[in-house]
């Protein structure tokens, strides 16, 4: 006992960061192992890295299967019902009642289109909204916001605290939900879990809002290659969940990468800088794009021309 | 395996365990053995090089030893040279770099010429020699320790409670540094990349290129320290790397500083067989830029690198010709300019596209017409996330934090401090991931 004594003061006096180092990393080694397991991804990255860096490690040997371009149409049909989407004519018979639905097509609308529509997402839409945002639209986007935790994450607008004080607070007629690239590294069932409980919230504060999803944009072929979470296929496969979503009348789904995909299921390089997001310089391209694929309902409780028409 | 992750910190606890009841006689074969565990645990590729250079140069420095003439040791010497070189440049050429296979290369010329010198006496014993050259504390980033600086201690290392603390307080320091500041100020580089060049303000790009500045700095200075410490750790004394460049008043005097180890490389086995300055003024010159390039192609091949390389190879020599006289006489100013060719070289070392580079430039001198989409106040945003990590890195940048530690660290509740912190810095670390080092696979 007092050789244990004896020794334990020797290395106190002599080396006591090896007495502390080894006893705290035991102590820290046994809370861990102790604590409750976490669903937690640990190839999870964040789309852009404030202060959680999620590094580009040494590729895996995931080989990168051939990409599904995404549809380059312009129309939009809801999968699960194509028969229910409606059409806008121009025709004075769309002013009567219709005995069938008319099909949506997307338009080119202007900026006073998004007076009243909001941008809701990760880090691309707070970037959009900063290098490229369209009238006086509405964003709220949080840099590591992913579909698990964007509900309460106060994305750093003066004034809200959460989305909730957003959609409480406005009238919206069209919201654009832009996540996925966050999740990349998450099971789809969970993902779409969390991402159709945010469309029911949206819908809730905003049952007349036109819902825009926007398509999860590839990132760049390097991104992909270092990350080894960024794979076509894994974001082909939650577009195409995200894409059941849109049913053609109210919510709609947005094939953003139109813009950016070189053909292989990349960010075309030279639109990005980080591998993820387009850059300052190109992110016009997406504003642009929206702005050529609204929908114009003139049904639709939250139709402009509705304001106008009611006036005339 | 970098020294910041968890396989690392596991690998070393065993490691140490067992190397501390080792008897000390044995503790080089230990050593090799737990060398050649770290290299295979990087990849087969990695082994098989550095344990056929190891091989070669053993058997070339054991020849130059029982070899009669000073032709033959001559021929063996170049012949070593040639070899390594050679393999060096074919690894670099088709961009297939063995990790560590930059630095032990030198190492292994640097044990060709001092044998061939009669600096230091030929090994003897192969397992030995493969420990100098396969070492892991110094096998990723340096030192470029020379043979003759380990051997006699490699022969019977010896450790006690005293090298351990100065062995863990180096490493827990450069450890913190690299989680704490070095990862953290990496990411204000891609806050400029998700932006673009061209569209970042100038206050940014100012901003970002002091940001890399240190953070080059903090990671190589973390990487030293972990590896001294380490090697203090297993008995070892390593060569100084870095002493404070960012506090130098001439170029020449930064990189007196800066990679000391590799510089002195350079001046002992090519500056200095080339005439170094005894030769006259032109020789002199000539020297000088031969020392830049090959320490430029060193880092990389690469129209940048050649930039970065040549650009610090002019300064030195306009400080040899007259610059240096007048920057001694000067207060004050010579940190500004030192600073400021610095950084600028430091932006060549980082944007490897040299249109890019261009348009960085653009952005720093405020280039009319070249911004696109810039946002003025871009800066702020940036500096009210990172100027914690700015500040506690330019704090670093001086001698004060790390004097501070090394005066104080014996006391018992320092050192609790300190270990906390260290636990927390691996629980940051495991949290949230840790930059690859920017120089792995050199």
């Amino acid at each position: 006992m007092n050789q244990i004594k004896k020794t334990f003061l020797t290395v106190l006096k002599k080396a006591p960061l090896l007495l502390f180092a080894v006893l705290f990393c035991l102590i820290y080694a046994g809370c861990r192992a102790a604590a409750p397991a976490k669903e937690e991804s640990s190839s999870a990255p964040h789309s852009s890295a404030p202060s959680s860096s999620q590094v580009s490690e040494p590729s895996s040997s995931v080989p990168s299967e051939p990409s599904v371009s995404p549809s380059s149409e312009s129309s939009v049909s809801s999968e699960s019902d194509p028969e229910s989407v409606y059409s806008d004519t121009e025709d004075s018979s769309s002013e009567a009642e219709p005995s069938e639905p008319e099909k949506l097509e997307f338009t080119k609308v202007d900026e006073d289109y998004f007076e009243d529509a909001l941008f809701f997402g990760n880090s691309r839409t707070r970037l959009m909204g900063i290098y490229a945002p369209i009238g006086n639209a509405f964003f709220y986007g949080g840099d590591i916001a992913s579909v698990y935790d964007a509900l309460e994450m106060n994305m750093g607008v003066e004034g809200y605290s959460s989305i909730y004080d957003v959609l409480a607070t406005h009238d919206f007629g069209k919201v654009y939900i832009n996540f996925g690239i966050n999740e990349c590294g998450f099971d789809d069932e969970s993902f779409m879990e969390s991402y159709e409980e945010i469309i029911d919230v949206v819908r809730r504060y905003q049952p007349d809002a036109l819902i825009f999803l926007v398509e999860i944009m590839y990132v760049s072929e390097e991104k992909c290659i270092t990350s080894g979470v960024f794979e076509p296929y894994i974001i082909d496969n939650k577009n195409e969940h995200i894409k059941a979503l849109a049913d053609g009348k109210t919510i709609f789904y947005l094939p953003v990468n139109e813009i950016a995909d070189d053909g292989r299921g990349y960010m075309k390089a030279e639109l990005t800088g980080d591998g993820v997001h387009l850059t300052a310089a190109t992110y016009h391209l997406l504003s642009d794009y929206i702005m050529e694929h609204g929908i114009v309902d003139r049904n639709h409780p939250a139709h402009p021309a509705k304001s106008s028409e009611s006036q005339s | 395996m970098n020294f910041t992750s968890v396989p690392f910190l596991l690998f070393f606890a065993a490691f140490f365990a067992v190397y501390a009841v080792c008897p000390v006689k044995f503790r080089g074969y230990l050593l090799f053995a737990g060398s050649l565990f770290f290299c295979f645990w990087n990849s087969v590729l990695c082994a098989a090089a550095v344990l056929s250079f190891a091989l070669v140069n053993f058997v070339l420095g054991f020849l130059m030893r029982s070899a009669g003439s000073v032709s033959a040791r001559k021929a063996l010497l170049w012949g070593g040279i040639a070899l390594n070189l050679g393999a060096l440049i074919t690894f670099k050429i088709l961009k297939i770099l063995p990790l560590g296979v930059s630095f032990y290369t030198f190492a292994c010329i640097s044990y060709l010429a001092d044998v061939y010198r009669g600096t230091c006496e030929a090994a003897v014993n192969p397992v030995r020699f493969g420990a100098y050259v396969t070492m892991f504390p110094k096998f990723q980033m340096g030192p470029i320790a020379r043979y003759g600086e380990l051997s006699e201690t490699m022969e019977a290392p010896k450790i006690s409670l005293v090298t351990i603390q100065e062995g863990l307080r180096d490493f827990i320091v450069g450890f913190c540094m690299k989680i704490f500041l070095a990862d953290r100020l990496a990411i204000l580089w891609n806050e400029l990349l998700t932006i673009g060049y061209a569209s970042i303000s100038t206050p940014l790009a100012w901003i970002g290129i002091i940001s890399f500045s240190m953070q080059l700095y903090l990671e190589w200075q973390s990487y030293s320290r972990m590896a001294a410490g380490i090697g203090r750790m297993l008995g070892f004394r390593f060569p100084r790397n870095f002493a404070y460049p960012y506090l130098a008043k001439s170029i020449s005097d930064f990189y007196r500083r800066w990679h000391i180890t590799l510089m002195t490389w350079f001046r002992d086995y090519v500056y200095i067989p080339l005439g170094g300055n005894r030769k006259g003024l032109g020789r002199t010159v000539l020297n000088l830029l031969i020392v830049w390039l090959l320490t430029s192609v060193w880092h990389g091949v690469g129209y940048n690198f050649l930039l970065w390389g040549m650009s610090l190879g002019v300064l030195i020599v306009l400080e040899k010709l007259f610059l240096g006289k007048w920057l001694k006489k000067i207060p004050v100013l010579p940190h500004f300019y030192v600073l400021f060719f610095i950084m600028l070289t430091w932006c060549c070392f980082k944007i490897g596209n040299l249109s890019d580079l261009g348009v960085y430039f653009s952005r720093l001198f405020a280039l009319p017409d070249s911004g696109i989409n810039v946002m003025a106040k871009d800066f702020i945003r940036v500096l009210s996330r990172f100027w914690p990590y700015l500040l506690g890195g330019a704090l670093f940048c001086t001698p004060l934090p790390e004097n501070l530690i090394r005066a104080i660290h014996k006391n018992w509740i320092v050192s609790m401090i300190l270990s906390a912190v260290f636990v927390y810095a691996i629980h940051t670390m495991i949290r949230q991931g840790s930059n690859v080092m920017m120089y792995l696979n050199f």
